[in-house]
């Protein structure tokens, strides 16, 4: 059997509805979307009880499983990700979409004084990092992404910057074409982080 | 892209794999359930890592209960029981004979999930909504346009429209519009009450005095039956003053108008907004 099969096989019996299967898959998903969503709460004080991670957890399961499972369906061996790695970054996009739509605003949950994002930012970062003003306006632009990107976007940056994925390999795992991925990466890098940066002190980082 | 913007996303990559570096590999041990927490706890402690923390992680990390998997086992079942039964029982309706008059309940045609506990979980999306209306301007869509709903239009269900500057400072009320200069982009979030399995077509116009004009709507992604979520740049040159934003939905089993913001009549699911164009937004 070719190395992926097994999990193709397992991931098409749940989604036809197979209680066996759907029991083995979940058996074998659950550390992983229960490992993304506890390091996502980690870092999100508020929200960090075992009653949120069942529920973050729930959720992120049932994203995985609706639309006939397609998410879970995309899943290409051929492509060069691991069943364990694809699944940990679906979950993780997906949870923090799940969070961001959770939060009283869709966005966020109050206006949020910059010294509150700090606060929350330092706690989940090296002391190192508190000292330098550089580094805490960047973790705090790592927070605006997490709170407004959508899955998708969440999905590419990760895949293309994160992971220095190709476009070619991104393209094919998003179901998007090459160009479409090219023009999505122009476009996040010339409007979509701009304005989310908008407001930091951040050209420091940006000349490094 | 200049390379300054292309450095800044470099440097939020490298954060990234930062993190995820130092992710602690024993908690991936005890959640895989093949450590007990307490002894990585014991470890950590033993390096000085913060007691609270490695409480609340421990918490975290725990494997979660057979209980809890099999609950959810029985709940993907229902998710896919559900899309199937959809699929099964999803009527064309251009296909429909003679179509009834309009339906009382235009909800009747939508895909009801079985657990309706899930999508009005808790009170607490209900009650986060409610004290959303200090940031952002929730409208429910109260007056939908005159006319009966059409098939295509009744086959979706209502959609809760919340609209968002993007300048951050920008408060709205509930009772009060939306304020936006011309140029300025408006997040559009369109959150239906129920879930359903149809692709939605969505668009958007500007109104003023009974006068529409087709505006640029911008989706991301759509997942049938979640929330919508686009983006509407207010035109340049927009005359100052109230406007009203509406969005309208229906499944694009029929052609869209030439001008689907005249004929909006004749779609049943129209949410409206409140705006005010400003020549600097508050």
């Amino acid at each position: 059997m070719v190395e992926g099969d097994a999990e193709r096989q397992l991931v098409q019996d749940a989604l036809a509805g197979d209680r066996t299967a759907t029991r083995a898959l979940v058996a074998r998903l659950r550390p992983l979307v229960q490992a993304e969503a506890a390091h996502l709460l980690r870092s999100a004080p508020a929200r960090r009880s075992p009653h949120d991670l069942r529920d973050l957890v729930n959720d992120v399961f049932v994203a995985l499983w609706s639309s006939d499972g397609a998410l879970l369906r995309r899943w290409d061996p051929a492509r060069g990700r691991s069943f364990d790695s694809y699944v940990r970054l679906v979950a993780r996009s997906r949870a923090l979409d799940i969070l961001r739509s959770r939060r009283r605003s869709p966005w966020r949950e109050e206006p949020v004084d910059p010294g509150d994002v700090a606060e929350a930012v330092s706690s989940a970062a090296p002391s190192a990092d508190r000292q330098a003003g550089a580094r805490d306006a960047l973790r705090k632009l790592q927070v605006r992404l997490r709170e407004q990107l959508s899955a998708r976007d969440w999905l590419l940056f990760t895949s293309l910057f994160t992971e220095e994925r190709t476009v070619a390999q991104v393209s094919e795992e998003v179901g998007m074409t090459p160009a479409a991925v090219y023009q999505w990466r122009s476009r996040f890098v010339r409007n979509m982080l701009p304005r989310l940066a908008e407001g930091l002190e951040l050209e420091s980082v940006a000349c490094s | 892209m200049t390379e300054q913007d292309d450095a800044l996303a470099r440097a939020l990559a490298e954060l990234e794999r930062a993190d995820r570096a130092e992710r602690e590999p024993a908690w991936d041990e005890v959640v895989h359930g093949r450590r007990p927490a307490a002894d990585v706890v014991e470890q950590l402690r033993a390096q000085g890592h913060d007691e609270a923390e490695l409480t609340r992680t421990a918490a975290l990390m725990t494997p979660l209960s057979e209980e809890f998997e099999a609950s959810l086992v029985e709940r993907l079942l229902e998710v896919r029981g559900a899309e199937a039964e959809a699929e099964a029982t999803e009527v064309d309706p251009t296909s429909a004979a003679a179509p009834e008059p309009a339906p009382a309940e235009p909800e009747a045609a939508v895909v009801q999930r079985p657990d309706r506990a899930w999508w009005q979980r808790g009170g607490t999306i209900a009650a986060g909504l409610v004290a959303a209306a200090a940031v952002l301007l929730l409208v429910l869509p109260r007056d939908p346009d005159p006319g009966p709903p059409t098939p295509s239009g009744a086959r979706l269900p209502e959609h809760e429209l919340w609209l968002q500057p993007s300048s951050a400072e920008v408060r709205s009320t509930r009772d009060e519009p939306v304020v936006v200069a011309p140029g300025e982009t408006l997040s559009v979030l369109l959150r239906p009450a129920t879930r359903y399995s149809t692709t939605p077509r969505v668009w958007a116009c500007l109104e003023r005095d009974s006068a529409r004009q087709r505006v640029e709507l911008t989706l991301g992604p759509i997942t049938p039956g979640l929330t919508i979520e686009g983006s509407v740049v207010i035109p340049e040159g927009l005359a100052v003053g109230d406007w009203t934003l509406l969005t309208a939905i229906d499944d694009g089993a029929a052609p869209l108008p030439e001008d689907p913001c005249v004929t909006l009549g004749s779609v049943a699911r129209v949410q409206r907004a409140p705006l005010q164009v400003s020549d600097s937004p508050r």
